[in-house]
């Protein structure tokens, strides 16, 4: 007996199929403007374009194998630590998500630029994080890192402890045991950290605009677009974006899917 | 084997007990039965013997929480090879399966067995690393009476040549009067300890009767 099987479970669900409709109907319009705007008989890119595609899917897929990397422990750290004062790491990961997106950029160019305090100490170590691709790298970590570091920790927050402490009385130790049972059962919702973070990867347009106006990736560049070409230069582009980046969230979307399937 | 065991939290224990064969620790809940037993696997911070220091993944036990803990993400074959390593692990998993009646259902996951058939599985996984001391906590509360009674046949026939030892916590009363050796518990320490029969026959004191299911007040 589940909640929607009775004649009134059946009515809620039926109201939220109503609302749901309706919400999806509102979310949806603009971009069945995007259709019918775009001019489909002189579709086609305009120059740079490609290039800017190419920075998007390169740089930011760069940038999410840094965010992996370094967010999956931080995220585990945060989900597994009883540390007194883990609440500072909590709100230290709040700050750059708070942030607006343009501040941010400001803060970085503040102190990643060549007259930062740590720009001028990587400057002397001959990496100059400023309108370059490292610093487009540096920008989407930032915009990005923060959504997968808490997704994440959620994804791991939610595999019993239980689990792991019948895996240690098995003989098996701590590092195997995030192997063998942690990141297994928290990989559904691992990916959809990641299908989040990447939206957000090539999505960032406020951060990187500070710090790197140059490489564009397509947010930029359909802002360029506008200015320089008019709006149907921004719509090619713009399906672009959407057919590049949407397979990744679906993807993820549907490996989630099969993972909670039936065996 | 002598079991001692102190620890402060979560409830202050300091206990001495013997397990022979099937032991049983009775008490009411919230008593220290499931505390007794996570520290005796290692997971609680304790002193004590026969494992003192030794971490969990060193002790030579099998440990079955109340929950089971099964691996949701493994087939029940992959649960009970967990421990195990090595190109035996398939073979060995599956003979213990097979004595437990299980072997048809190797290739399923934990959610698609029924409760007690799930008991298995975990006594099964349990059992894969040859403890020297197998830890139940309530192996019996969310079975019905058949399966309660097939489960308590299992653990006796387990424990028949001494090894492993088993202990099993439980506010059984039937399971209790089955076993080899009752250990009864009462605010942090042992209030009496020996042979069911014995127990039952002389209860040390009113609450121990009272656990025991005896209506008459203590010799």
């Amino acid at each position: 007996m589940s909640l929607t099987s009775g004649r009134s479970g059946s009515r809620l669900l039926g109201v939220a199929a109503v609302v749901a409709a309706l919400v999806l109907a509102v979310l949806v319009a603009p971009f069945v403007t995007l259709a019918t705007a775009t001019d489909w008989s002189s579709f086609q890119l305009a120059d740079g374009d490609w290039d800017a595609i190419w920075v998007s899917l390169g740089y930011g897929g760069l940038a999410m194998v840094i965010i992996i990397l370094l967010g999956t422990p931080l995220a585990w750290w945060l989900a597994r630590s009883r540390a007194r004062g883990k609440w500072i790491a909590d709100v230290l990961l709040l700050l750059p998500l708070l942030s607006p997106p343009l501040a941010l950029g400001i803060l970085l160019a503040s102190f990643y630029g060549p007259y930062g305090p740590a720009g001028a100490l990587l400057s002397h170590a001959g990496l100059v994080l400023s309108n370059n691709p490292p610093a487009f790298i540096l920008a989407t970590c930032y915009g990005a890192g923060p959504y997968f570091v808490i997704a994440a920790r959620s994804a791991f927050e939610g595999v019993p402890l239980e689990l792991e402490e019948v895996g240690l009385t098995l003989g098996r130790g701590p590092v195997e045991l995030v192997a063998l049972v942690t990141l297994p059962l928290a990989a559904p919702g691992l990916l959809m950290a990641l299908a989040v973070a990447w939206v957000r990867a090539v999505g960032e347009f406020g951060i990187v605009l500070v710090v790197a106006y140059f490489p564009q990736g397509m947010p930029v560049k359909l802002w360029v677009n506008l200015q320089d070409l008019g709006l149907q230069a921004v719509y090619p582009l713009l399906w672009a974006f959407f057919l590049l980046a949407m397979p990744v969230p679906l993807l993820m979307r549907a490996f989630t899917r099969r993972w909670d399937g039936p065996a | 084997m002598k079991i001692t065991c102190h620890l402060e939290h979560p409830v202050p224990l300091d206990v001495a007990f013997e397990v022979r064969g099937l032991t049983v620790l009775l008490g009411r809940s919230g008593e220290g039965k499931t505390t007794i037993l996570k520290a005796l696997a290692g997971l609680l911070p304790s002193e004590g013997t026969p494992f003192d220091g030794q971490p969990p993944q060193a002790r030579p036990i099998g440990y079955v929480p109340q929950s089971l803990c099964l691996f949701p993400h493994l087939s029940v074959w992959q649960n009970v090879a967990f421990s195990l390593d090595g190109a035996e692990r398939r073979p060995k998993a599956l003979a213990l399966l097979e004595r437990f009646g299980l072997a048809a259902f190797a290739e399923r996951r934990p959610r698609q067995l029924s409760g007690g058939q799930q008991q298995r599985v975990a006594l099964a996984r349990a059992l894969a690393r040859e403890p020297e001391l197998l830890l139940l906590d309530e192996p019996t509360s969310a079975l019905d009476p058949v399966t309660r009674d097939e489960v308590v046949a299992e653990l006796i026939a387990i424990s028949r040549d001494g090894r492993p030892a088993v202990l099993a916590s439980t506010h059984d009363r039937q399971m209790a009067l089955a076993a080899d050796h009752l250990v009864i518990l009462s605010q942090g320490r042992v209030v009496q300890q020996g042979a069911p029969d014995a127990l039952m026959a002389h209860p040390a004191s009113p609450e121990v009767a009272g656990l025991l299911g005896l209506k008459r007040k203590a010799a």
